[in-house]
């Protein structure tokens, strides 16, 4: 038995496919699905979410969000989601660094939380792509 | 007969115009294409939201999240409505549609604008405003870029948010902060109902205005009725629980509406600007054409006139 894996960004349609099992970064931990998993609505934090199909892995940098599952179908909504291999690493760092100033800075409530959360997205990415080139 | 140097003048002030609508008409089209990759590429998110929000339709109690109770339903409502309209001028008819569908919405609603209009000019204290809106006269605009606040100040209305200057493309960071004013206002009771109304992105040619409710957030839990019978509905998993989880989804479901209205509202005004330049282009040149017959026209029976004149003078002194 297979799922139906949607992970959807406002950007774009990033993945829809018929998968064997997929993992979240769930916000109590990471939360494995397997198809006849039982109906669920859960949030996601940024991390890393890894889809298998048959003998093949895939990984993904994901941002906050949330996940839906219903019977043999799984749907992500996040903010952001980028596969391993096209994660541009100069680049997050680059992103890593400024955030990491911003917040060293005074910023009101607001601008600390986005700028927390571009970290955050930020350290995912460089996560998933360090992990997947060694 | 106007003259040929008239004739010549016109034409001359026609093809500037021309090329500048043409100018105007290649400016939109970049901007439209983009425009509308982004909104088309948005609406999977968008149509995947409102299915999360009609699954969670049957399960959850309505009274659990201030977000999804009715407000007071006595008296007059308090509605608020989130008006988009374009940045710039020039572009067709599409503020036109969209005053047309604020106003068959303010009538609908028994909203008149010439009595708010009255309302507003009186009205200067802050104290007066709130005993305006117990009234129950009250109708509160936020405006998103010039054109649309140009009309909400116009027809009176109670202007409560004003947002220009969107960056371009949009961005969530932009869109958030409307989000934001209309929940808060919703939560303190300021608004018991509030509207989206904005073009609706169909095609190049085609922009629709559209009313839509966002608060409170009832229609998506309409859509699915068939499926609450369903048993593994009772089985619902809410991860960490159903609180935490719809503190964060649903203000997120009221930003993603919002942005995605603006996005359908921008790919609609460049839409539309391209199409209204086009037509201008086109028809410049048709009357450049026009003119141009014109002008050969005048020439010819000018040069004819002045044969005429020589033949007619030279057999006059050759008698």
């Amino acid at each position: 038995m297979t799922l139906k894996l949607e992970i959807v960004t406002p950007e774009k349609k990033v993945y829809s496919d018929e998968v064997d099992s997929v993992v979240v970064p769930g916000v109590e931990g990471e939360l494995g699905i397997l198809s006849h998993h039982i109906p669920l609505m859960t949030q996601i934090l940024p991390g890393e979410l890894r889809i298998k199909k048959g003998s093949e892995e895939t990984h993904l940098a994901t941002g906050g969000g949330f996940v839906e599952v219903t019977g043999r179908k799984v749907s992500v909504l996040t903010d952001l989601a980028e596969r391993a291999e096209e994660i541009d690493i100069l680049r997050v760092e680059e992103a890593k660094r400024r955030a990491e100033e911003a917040l060293s800075e005074r910023l009101t409530a607001e601008e600390y939380a986005t700028t927390a959360a571009t970290l955050q997205r930020a350290l995912a990415q460089l996560k998933v792509a360090r992990k997947r080139r060694h | 007969m106007a003259s040929t140097r008239e004739i010549r003048r016109r034409i001359k002030s026609i093809k500037n115009t021309a090329q500048i609508t043409k100018a105007m008409q290649l400016v939109a089209a970049s901007k439209m294409r983009k425009a509308q990759t982004q909104v088309l590429s948005g609406r999977p998110y968008s149509e995947l939201m409102n299915s999360l929000l009609s699954s969670l339709g049957g399960k959850i109690d309505r009274n659990i999240h201030p977000l999804l109770r009715n407000g007071n339903k006595e008296g007059q409502p308090k509605i608020g409505v989130i008006l988009i309209g374009p940045s710039r001028g020039l572009a067709g008819g599409l503020m036109s549609n969209l005053m047309r569908a604020m106003f068959g919405f303010m009538e609908q609603k028994e909203i008149s604008p010439v009595n708010k209009k009255i309302h507003s000019h009186q009205v200067e204290i802050e104290a007066v405003k709130t005993e305006e809106e117990a009234e129950g006269l009250s109708l509160g605009v936020v405006s998103v870029e010039k054109k649309a606040r140009d009309f909400a100040v116009k027809t009176g209305g109670n202007l409560i948010a004003d947002f220009q200057k969107l960056s371009s493309p949009p961005s969530t960071a932009d869109t958030n902060p409307i989000a934001r004013v209309v929940i808060d206002g919703f939560l303190v009771s300021r608004f018991n109902e509030v509207y989206l109304i904005y073009s609706h992105f169909v095609n190049t040619m085609t922009q629709k205005a559209v009313i839509k409710k966002i608060l409170p957030i009832e229609e998506e839990f309409v859509i699915k009725e068939e499926d609450q019978g369903k048993d593994y509905f009772s089985e619902y998993l809410f991860e960490p629980n159903p609180n935490d989880l719809l503190e964060a989804l649903l203000p997120h479901y009221i930003q993603m509406e919002v942005y995605q209205a603006v996005l359908e509202a921008v790919a609609s005004e460049h839409s539309a600007r391209m199409v209204a330049m086009k037509n201008a282009t086109d028809n410049a040149l048709e009357m450049i054409e026009d003119w141009t017959l014109t002008y050969n026209q005048v020439r010819q029976a000018n040069i004819t006139q002045e044969l005429l004149e020589i033949t007619s003078a030279a057999a006059a002194l050759g008698r």
